[in-house]
């Protein structure tokens, strides 16, 4: 039902997007649907979306686990530096990529953001604990940094960087690595 | 410490966004202006999606044609206008509130410091900010954050690269508006900016090792722990309801 509300999404937009359709698309009623979400189109959408996004940071979690694009390391071998490098590259290239999510901005930015609004906060969360998680793991200190400070921080640039293009490319290996090095992991160093 | 001025009604006139309006300057205003202000005071009151452009032409004063006239674009673009505007205005009140003069660190910390209070104390700012926060949604694309870069890069790169570099001041004015949006947007129970202590913290702490080498600032600083002041705050602020 959700997978078939996103692809809907993608055809029929936010304005045109209805239970009915939703309904034919995953071969389920209409009274199938209400009964899950009783509050009808709105929760609908806004519980694919936030389904959809969910599916999105666990992709962004499974670049830890490959070994691609590592030389042949895996996950667990890499450095943060390393890691965070191939999370942006892998971000951006589904964002870019993720067909639906690319004509929503297109044709109704603010009403998307809207729905995606609580969302958005969730993945600020999802993001903050596991950078933590990575930076004690790591045994990444600082001074006056804590884990979950320097992880939340970490995911706030990923989000922002990623989410909207700025003077640094994010499709040039070298401007990646930089962005890394510099504004993400800068203070690690210090 | 360097001394930030903070942005407030002098008792005379009118603030209508950041914009400080001197008393009975509306009626000598441009109708361009007007029409800008005038739908300042709308977001202020009703938010972006409740606001109409018959409601921004009755503020101002003019007929809707004339609005149209002077926004083709329809309200989107006048969004997008104000925005950029209203930024500019909010970059002026950063130039004369700061000491220019102080060592870069605390400069740049003050002008954090200083923005995120601004912010903080904008009506428009946080009407929006309670009631429609994906109108400045600042992490996720939508050009949201394009138009503010700009015009910040505009005003704070020439002036960053007489110490640093134009290349470097470009990635540092951009480094510094994201921290800013994205803190002062989505509160964090870490670093709240409208504290000095905390601006000093994360621009300290993040910020300026992104992008200097320690012997390079002519200060050496180190970030400040945890303070009192932060904790009590935060023990105010979260029994409020929030702004």
């Amino acid at each position: 039902m959700l997978a078939a509300t996103i692809e809907r999404l993608g055809q029929d937009g936010l304005s045109g997007l209805t239970v009915e359709r939703v309904a034919k698309a995953s071969g389920v009623g209409r009274a199938t649907i209400y009964r899950r979400v009783a509050k009808g189109r709105d929760e609908l959408i806004t519980s694919a979306i936030t389904w959809e996004l969910g599916r999105f940071v666990d992709r962004l979690r499974a670049v830890d686990v490959g070994d691609g694009g590592g030389g042949g390391k895996k996950g667990a071998d890499k450095d943060l530096f390393e890691r965070l490098e191939l999370l942006v590259v892998g971000a951006v290239e589904a964002l870019e990529g993720h067909e639906v999510f690319q004509s929503l901005v297109a044709d109704d930015p603010i009403e998307f953001l809207s729905e995606i609004g609580g969302a958005s906060t969730l993945v600020l969360d999802l993001l903050s604990t596991e950078f933590a998680g990575e930076l004690e793991r790591m045994g990444v200190s600082h001074r006056e940094v804590d884990w979950a400070m320097g992880g939340e921080y970490l995911a706030r640039m990923v989000m922002s960087y990623v989410g909207s293009s700025g003077r640094v490319s994010l499709h040039d290996r070298a401007g990646v690595a930089s962005l890394v090095r510099h504004e993400f992991l800068g203070w690690t160093e210090a | 410490m360097s001394k930030v001025t903070p942005l407030g009604p002098d008792g005379l006139g009118e603030r209508i966004g950041f914009t400080q309006l001197a008393a009975g300057e509306w009626d000598n205003l441009s109708v361009e202006r007007r029409v800008k202000l005038g739908y300042v005071r709308c977001l202020t009151r009703w938010g972006r999606s409740k606001t109409t452009m018959a409601d921004v032409a009755r503020e101002a004063g003019c007929s809707r044609a004339t609005v149209y006239r002077l926004v083709p674009g329809g309200i989107d673009a006048l969004f997008d206008s104000v925005k950029v505007d209203q930024t500019a205005e909010l970059i002026e009140h950063l130039w004369t509130s700061v000491d220019l003069t102080a060592p870069l660190d605390d400069l740049l910390v003050d002008i954090c410091h200083a923005a995120a209070c601004a912010m903080a104390n904008n009506e428009m700012l946080r009407y929006l900010l309670r009631y429609e926060p994906e109108v400045i949604e600042p992490h996720v694309t939508l050009r949201t954050i394009e138009g503010v870069l700009e015009v910040c890069g505009r005003e704070f790169v020439p002036f960053m690269s007489n110490h640093i570099g134009a290349e470097r001041a470009d990635r540092l004015v951009e480094h510094l508006v994201r921290v800013v949006m994205s803190y002062v947007h989505s509160p964090s129970s870490h670093i709240d900016l409208t504290l000095r202590s905390d601006a000093e913290r994360l621009v300290v702490g993040f910020v300026i090792p992104a992008h200097f080498d320690s012997a390079e600032l002519t200060q050496q600083h180190q970030p400040p722990a945890r303070t009192q002041e932060h904790d009590e705050h935060h023990r105010r602020t979260s029994s409020q309801e929030p702004v």
